[in-house]
């Protein structure tokens, strides 16, 4: 799990220190403050390290092997024209974007830096003497059922304009159902995600997912959006994906999803987290933080949760963060509907 | 029973409380805001007999004149602010026996609580059954009071909180 994150001068933030919970960490702030850029280099980082180590006769970690490797895995995820975009711009200087990542064990964290000229390689302050041994996963804003099909292949053999994340998820989402003892586990925490989607999510032999329910068999394309999402995760959860811990980074979960289904979303991240799944969300949704806190006081602080709120100042994005989301700054979306009250009850004054 | 009437609401307390209309106090009005002026007021102070202080603000958005709704929650945790300081003054300072008696169990609670009574106007649309969020406004007051009670309340004749007393129009 990582356990701190510092970042200076990456992107939008100048210099920012994060301690994440051990099993939900929830960003929150306006478009433009950095949520999902904390995510992405948070998965990278995870994401190079795992690859690497699952390498037939992969040795251990050494910096000449991930500098080039690390470089190429952020380049694919935040698709900038060239490493140093990623640096943020300063008037008075030139510095370089540091990235140190802490984990536990110790011995996976690593720090790293660049410079805006970078092209093709980072210098590491720290590397690592462990690869990270479970993946991390990383859901972007839209379903990747529909674009399943053929895409990891396609991606691998082209130049796409697609973040790498899509290709990654779309690898786990070609793994097939776990069998055997844990299945049982699996079908039951499987169970409120299949009653909201009201069918199982399954993947034929021409490698396209349907939607199985008791009125037949839906093509994934014909299938809502939101319920796409669902399947989504329902499908990793089949796979044994999360049985053994890792990371889930998930961007707004709640896009296209109606209130029924954040509310099953919230449970779906809560469950994740407590059986060990590290899980960072970005959202914009006052409804989701709701149900998140309402279902983090029935656990009576069991769960290791950290709440972060992004926002702008003249010198970079300031991070706020705790335990609870009455420890961070004041939440834009409840600002925006207490303003739209005022607004409301003005109407016929 | 103690009964109080506040801006057109009756309070009914349990009885074995003692509860008084803060705003109304002779040390409130003749010499605490002389000495602090612009120094805001709770409109009820209650104290029950397990010894637990509660503070209750009153808003009604059937007035016209009523804040902002945005504004509400720094206004209600000013009204709070306010009125701790000056209760210890008042124990020891006000000529009203009632009034220093009630501020002596109040500085002598071992529980202090906050609620707001928010009344909405009646609803004019289906996509506005309440006019002001009462989610909304305990989340701002949660943060704005978190070091002075950390779970305030907003009620409501209507949604009445988990509040030992009842509110009827007067």
């Amino acid at each position: 799990m990582i356990e701190y994150m510092t970042v200076r001068n990456l992107t939008v933030f100048r210099d920012a220190d994060l301690r994440f919970g051990r099993n939900l960490n929830v960003v929150v702030g306006e478009n433009g403050t950095g949520k999902t850029h904390l995510l992405k280099a948070a998965y990278s980082v995870l994401a190079v390290s795992w690859e690497e180590g699952r390498k037939p006769n992969a040795s251990s970690p050494t910096k000449t092997a991930l500098q080039h490797r690390l470089a190429d895995k952020l380049i694919a995820v935040f698709r900038p024209e060239s490493l140093g975009r990623l640096v943020r711009r300063e008037i008075v200087a030139s510095p370089r974007c540091a990235i140190f990542v802490e984990c536990e064990p110790r011995t996976m964290s690593l720090g790293f830096n660049f410079s805006p000229n970078s092209k093709k390689e980072v210098v590491f302050s720290l590397s690592p003497s462990q690869w990270v041994g479970a993946p991390p996963v990383y859901f972007p804003t839209r379903e990747l059922l529909t674009l399943y099909p053929n895409f990891q292949s396609i991606y691998d053999g082209h130049y796409l304009e697609f973040e790498e994340t899509w290709r990654d998820t779309c690898r786990f989402l070609g793994e097939p159902p776990l069998r055997g003892a844990r299945a049982e586990v699996i079908a039951a925490l499987l169970k409120p995600l299949e009653e909201a989607m009201r069918g199982k999510i399954v993947l034929d032999n021409s490698g396209r997912f349907y939607l199985k329910s008791a009125n037949g068999t839906i093509e994934m394309p014909l299938v809502a959006e939101g319920l796409r999402k669902f399947g989504m995760l329902a499908h990793l959860i089949a796979t044994g994906r999360f049985l053994d811990g890792g990371h889930l980074f998930w961007d707004e979960p709640e896009a296209n999803l109606n209130p029924a289904l954040v509310s099953q979303l919230a449970k779906a991240i809560v469950w994740l987290g407590a059986s060990g799944v590290q899980v960072f969300i970005a959202t914009h949704s006052l409804f989701l933080l709701r149900e998140l806190e309402l279902l983090l006081a029935h656990e009576g602080g069991g769960i290791d949760v950290r709440f972060f709120d992004l926002h702008a100042s003249d010198t970079g994005v300031v991070v706020e963060q705790g335990p609870t989301v009455n420890d961070i700054g004041d939440i834009r979306a409840l600002d925006e509907e207490l303003r739209q009250s005022d607004r409301y009850m003005k109407l016929g004054a | 029973m103690p009964t109080i009437e506040v801006d057109g609401f009756l309070f009914a307390f349990p009885d074995g409380w003692l509860a008084g209309k803060y705003d109304d106090w002779e040390f409130y009005r003749s010499r605490w805001l002389k000495t602090w002026p612009g120094s805001k007021a709770v409109d009820l102070i209650a104290v029950a007999p397990e010894r637990t202080v509660w503070l209750i603000e009153v808003k009604d958005y059937n007035h016209p004149q009523t804040e902002a709704p945005s504004t509400l929650p720094d206004i209600v945790a000013r009204k709070v602010f306010d009125t701790l300081a000056a209760l210890l003054p008042a124990r020891v300072n006000a000529a009203d026996p009632a009034e220093r008696k009630l501020a002596r169990l109040s500085t002598e609670a071992t529980e202090l609580r906050v609620v707001l009574h928010l009344e909405q106007r009646p609803p004019r649309s289906r996509l506005w059954p309440q006019s002001v969020g009462p989610a909304n406004i305990c989340q701002k007051l949660r943060k704005r009071l978190k070091s002075i009670h950390k779970y305030p309340l907003v009620s409501a004749i209507s949604e009445p909180a988990q509040v030992p007393w009842r509110v009827v129009r007067a």
